[in-house]
């Protein structure tokens, strides 16, 4: 996706005097994704430019529709622009367009784009809260999301999402369920939800392949795979099964937690998964009746952590009633809430994951066997 | 052969490679004793087929039919700087 591919749509001619569309793509050349490092025009963002008797349009076609610096980069291109002799109107369409990791392309899950997966050391860090929300903060910004809960021994997106019926079966394949914009699968929904699961490894590993693969996904910018606690088989099938384009830890400011979560991010490490960053959960408690703010796990951990690790901080997201509530009626509150405070803190996130994902397929290398 | 990121190129010769094999069933898990080694291996032994596991390691088939091993492109890059 280099500079040179929207060429074929630049029109060269200008007409009725105003500015040539040199000229726009010159001062286009000032703006600068702050995330990607490198200007809207060499990125390839600027397509079906037009320049007509002082009007000038273009599409700005960036990397996620989850951008958060989407509106920073279209007023300053709407300003420079604007600014050039003989530009009376600016006219830009935001549009996007998912880069796929590298090597996905050659795997089952060819029509998707990206998977990320969601992990943390211990349980009860409300990785599956965070999983989903941030799943449903990019379907809800356009994009098109499914998520996995690889969790196969206590499945909760099923509650999460409000639906908890079997998936249909096409042919040998299963039809993903559908709740809050997004595409999802968990063995919760195979098992009934009172039945545990007593499985050995083996199990483990073939239940999360088939969840994978046998799963008909169809075209996905994102998939998020919520896994279980700790660093065990349904990890290791994922890290080796396929090309992550990254993975984000969860975890509460408390040392212990964090310390365990430093496992799980040594563990993708070693099988070179980058880390996309850190997000703190439970960092503190609003009170519902005076609104002071309660460190009551400690406070700055997960910042130190990732500080130290040089990965990037995604935020901290309050113990707030509300998500918990939300997340019992099957509602996500990005969706359900969508101005509450910790709705905005978890679309925030979203978005840097989204941006992070953006990043990593920029730099990564290719892996190629002949 | 290896072409590295760095532009480093690394070869390897099949039989060695196999013999330095890292699964357990090659080398012991608990005390890291090599049970397989390259004097064990045929010097005709060839690959049979190379797949990317993830995106950090390499899994070969041999023509002796064994497969189990993983091989992290770290511990590829310090046997091509051992030679």
């Amino acid at each position: 996706m280099r500079g040179d591919r929207g060429m074929a749509f630049w029109n060269k001619e200008s007409k009725g005097g105003g500015a040539t569309s040199e000229q726009v793509l010159d001062v286009l050349k000032n703006v600068q994704d702050p995330d990607l490092r490198k200007d809207i025009v060499t990125l390839g963002f600027i397509r079906n430019l037009k320049v007509e008797s002082g009007k000038v349009s273009f599409d700005l076609n960036l990397t996620t529709p989850a951008c958060p610096v989407k509106d920073q980069m279209r007023d300053q291109a709407v300003a420079l622009v604007k600014a050039l002799p003989g530009v009376e109107d600016v006219e830009i369409k935001m549009t996007s367009e998912v880069r796929q990791a590298p090597q996905l392309d050659k795997t089952a899950l060819a029509g998707v784009r990206n998977i990320v997966a969601v992990g943390s050391g211990k349980g009860g860090v409300g990785k599956s809260t965070i999983a989903v929300n941030i799943a449903a903060a990019l379907a809800q910004a356009g994009a098109r999301v499914g998520l996995l809960d690889g969790d196969i021994y206590g499945p909760t997106t099923p509650i999460m999402l409000g639906v908890e019926q079997p998936p249909r079966n096409v042919g040998n394949r299963m039809i993903p369920q559908e709740a809050a914009g997004l595409k999802f699968m968990s063995m919760g929904l195979l098992v009934k939800s009172d039945q545990p699961l007593i499985w050995r490894g083996p199990m483990a590993h073939k239940a999360l392949q088939q969840c994978l693969f046998d799963t008909d996904w169809g075209e996905l910018d994102y998939l998020m795979v919520d896994l279980p606690p700790g660093t065990g088989d349904v990890h290791l099938t994922l890290a080796q099964a396929v090309p992550l384009t990254g993975a984000v830890i969860v975890s509460t400011p408390q040392d212990v937690g964090l310390r365990i979560s430093m496992k799980t991010l040594r563990m993708f490490q070693q099988t070179r998964v980058p880390i996309l960053g850190i997000v703190e959960n439970m960092s503190y408690y609003v009170c519902p009746h005076c609104n002071s703010q309660d460190y009551i796990f400690g406070h700055g951990g997960g910042t130190r952590a990732a500080e130290q690790l040089g990965i990037p901080f995604l935020g901290e997201v309050p113990l707030d009633l509300a998500i918990r509530t939300q997340s019992d009626v099957g509602q996500p509150i990005v969706i359900a809430q969508p101005d509450a405070a910790s709705a905005r803190t978890l679309r925030s996130i979203a978005e840097k994951v989204a941006a992070q994902v953006s990043i990593r397929n920029f730099e990564a290398p290719v892996l190629e066997v002949e | 052969m290896i072409i590295w990121a760095d532009g480093v190129e690394s070869h390897y010769f099949a039989p060695r490679l196999r013999g330095l094999c890292p699964c357990a069933s090659c080398k012991d898990e608990m005390t890291g004793v090599r049970i397989i080694l390259p004097i064990h291996i045929s010097d005709d032994l060839e690959f049979r087929k190379i797949e990317i596991v993830g995106q950090y390691a390499l899994q070969f088939e041999w023509s002796d039919g064994h497969h189990t091993g993983i091989y992290t492109f770290e511990y590829l890059r310090e046997l091509a700087e051992e030679k």
